[in-house]
């Protein structure tokens, strides 16, 4: 089983729920109680706290305000584990729960915003494995009056170390860099997209060499007075059977290693 | 040995009842079904990307819009240019003004790609539209997007997704609140009408009510949920390899969607 970041945004309170039961009938009969863990870092290790069991069937409501005591860590995971996690550890705990394939099992990964508006979608995270790439192709960015654009970026790697890498935006016409950012390993990183510039109708690459991230985009009217998120697709979701590495490799291979890449 | 006959039936039931299947052709595209809703208080749009480009393909390319309507009958297509790199946004009702057909208020549509990247047809795999649709609601300024999921039909309309022998549950890991107003859009992406049980049940999983639908090939079901007076579950039985649907959350004049 997977873990699920807690979201961070301007103005906004993130929030998980999390659900003790499969997500279809066929791949887990796993009826047992589980462990509500939240995990984050402190002082360069995991860090791990039990938030009591979720018996089979229940759900939990976690928000940022009522955990905020625990962590001020750059990224805290919830996760349902058969047995308590310890305490402490070097690397991010192997979870012992039940897995599916469709789709994974997920929580809610959700914000609310101080208009009260609420955006949501169904997650998980797995650890990347250090070094990976990220190449995220971008169609959401919603230029008008008074709506902002975020990029968030949810990196977990196995390591509890915040490693920072370079992350650049292309204009994949001009092959201009719009936008230079750092990012961490294991943080919820949030980039404000507004002051790209670029061909309105161009599509924009998301790109980091060394370090993989979720890339989610976050539309925010008015400060949250409603609000639009969702996260694009692996480059290997452009193929259906087949070997999809292959095509994220192909990718990567013409993305990640153009001139204007250092 | 337990475990290798676990991984032994996953594999017999994956290859015998998958849960898409290869379209006819190599070189053939594949798209999702998408939810389309156009009325007074609905506009939709969707993304369209020059995915050639991004594989080195320097030329103009075309797609080709098809829509349907709610029982999943062809209503007209349209093609549109794509310029190199190009992130066209499309709107739905922009469409349907200009070809005057009765359609109804919503349906479904999807995007096929003229060219598939020789980089792809090498990989032994099909080029598969799983963009981004993103929906006005009432008179709001921001555009609500959702991705697409499901490799549901090939550019010759042929449906993809595999049927079951013996119906299977979906369920929704997300809690609806209480007196909250939602709606669900489930698809068909098989080749028959199938029919779909949604099991509402309460927090302690007692079943609060049963709706049952009927969804023809190609086509849509939207689902009213409203005014439950407790905090519920949903589940979906069908026949359908995953029937996964799409969620509406409504919050005074505003909406978000998401996948379920």
């Amino acid at each position: 089983m997977s873990y699920y970041p807690l979201l961070k945004a301007p103005n906004c309170e993130g929030f998980i729920k999390i659900y003790n039961f499969a997500p279809n009938n066929w791949e887990s009969k796993d009826k047992s109680k589980k462990y509500l863990n939240l995990t984050f870092i402190n002082n360069n290790r995991w860090e791990s706290v039990s938030l009591g069991i979720l018996n089979y069937g229940s759900y939990k409501l976690i928000r940022e305000n009522e955990i905020k005591h625990f962590s001020d860590s750059s990224i805290i995971l919830a996760s349902l584990n058969g047995s308590k996690l310890p305490r402490y550890s070097d690397e991010l705990p192997k979870l012992d729960c039940f897995k599916t394939t469709l789709p994974e099992n997920r929580a809610t990964l959700g914000l609310q915003s101080k208009k009260n508006f609420i955006t949501s979608y169904q997650g998980e995270i797995n650890p990347f494995p250090r070094g990976a790439s990220l190449l995220s192709f971008s169609p959401f960015m919603q230029f008008k009056n008074n709506i902002q654009n975020f990029i968030i970026l949810v990196n977990v790697e196995s390591s509890p170390t915040y490693r920072e890498s370079e992350l650049i935006i292309i204009d994949c016409l001009t092959k201009k860099i719009l936008k230079k950012a750092k990012m961490l390993s294991n943080t919820i990183n949030l980039i404000n997209l507004d002051k790209l510039t670029g061909e309105q109708r161009s599509i924009k690459a998301v790109i980091s060499k060394d370090m993989a991230a979720i890339p989610i985009y976050l539309s925010t009217y008015r400060n949250g007075l409603q609000m639009s998120l969702e996260h694009s697709h692996p480059p290997g979701s452009f193929g259906v059977h087949g070997n999809r590495f292959a095509i994220q490799k192909t990718l990567k291979d013409i993305w990640l290693n153009q001139k204007f890449i250092k | 040995m337990i475990q290798n006959i676990k991984k032994f039936k996953k594999i017999f039931i994956n290859k015998i009842f998958p849960l898409t299947k290869k379209p006819k052709n190599i070189g053939l595209s594949t798209s999702d079904l998408f939810l389309w809703r156009v009325d007074e208080n609905w506009e939709t749009f969707f993304n369209i990307i020059n995915i050639n480009s991004l594989f080195g393909d320097t030329k103009e390319n075309f797609v080709k819009v098809v829509l349907f309507n709610e029982y999943g009958i062809f209503l007209f297509e349209k093609v549109i240019t794509l310029k190199e790199y190009d992130n066209q946004l499309i709107s739905i009702k922009k469409i349907f003004s200009n070809a005057k057909v009765d359609h109804g208020v919503y349906g479904t549509f999807s995007i096929f790609h003229s060219k598939t990247p020789p980089q792809i047809i090498k990989s032994d795999s099909f080029l598969a539209e799983r963009g981004y649709v993103s929906y006005k609601y009432s008179k709001s300024i921001l555009r609500s997007y959702v991705h697409g999921n499901l490799d549901a039909i090939d550019e010759n309309l042929a449906p993809l997704s595999g049927s079951m022998l013996f119906a299977r549950t979906y369920k929704l890991q997300y809690l609806f609140n209480k007196g909250g107003k939602y709606q669900i859009s489930i698809f068909n992406p098989t080749s028959v009408r199938k029919k779909i049980e949604i099991h509402i049940s309460d927090e302690s999983k007692n079943l609060l009510d049963i709706r049952s639908l009927e969804i023809y090939s190609k086509g849509v079901n939207l689902l009213s949920l409203e005014d439950i007076p407790v905090d519920y579950f949903i589940s979906i039985k069908s026949k359908q390899a995953m029937a996964r649907p799409i969620v509406f959350s409504f919050q005074n004049k505003s909406m978000d969607v998401f996948h379920g």
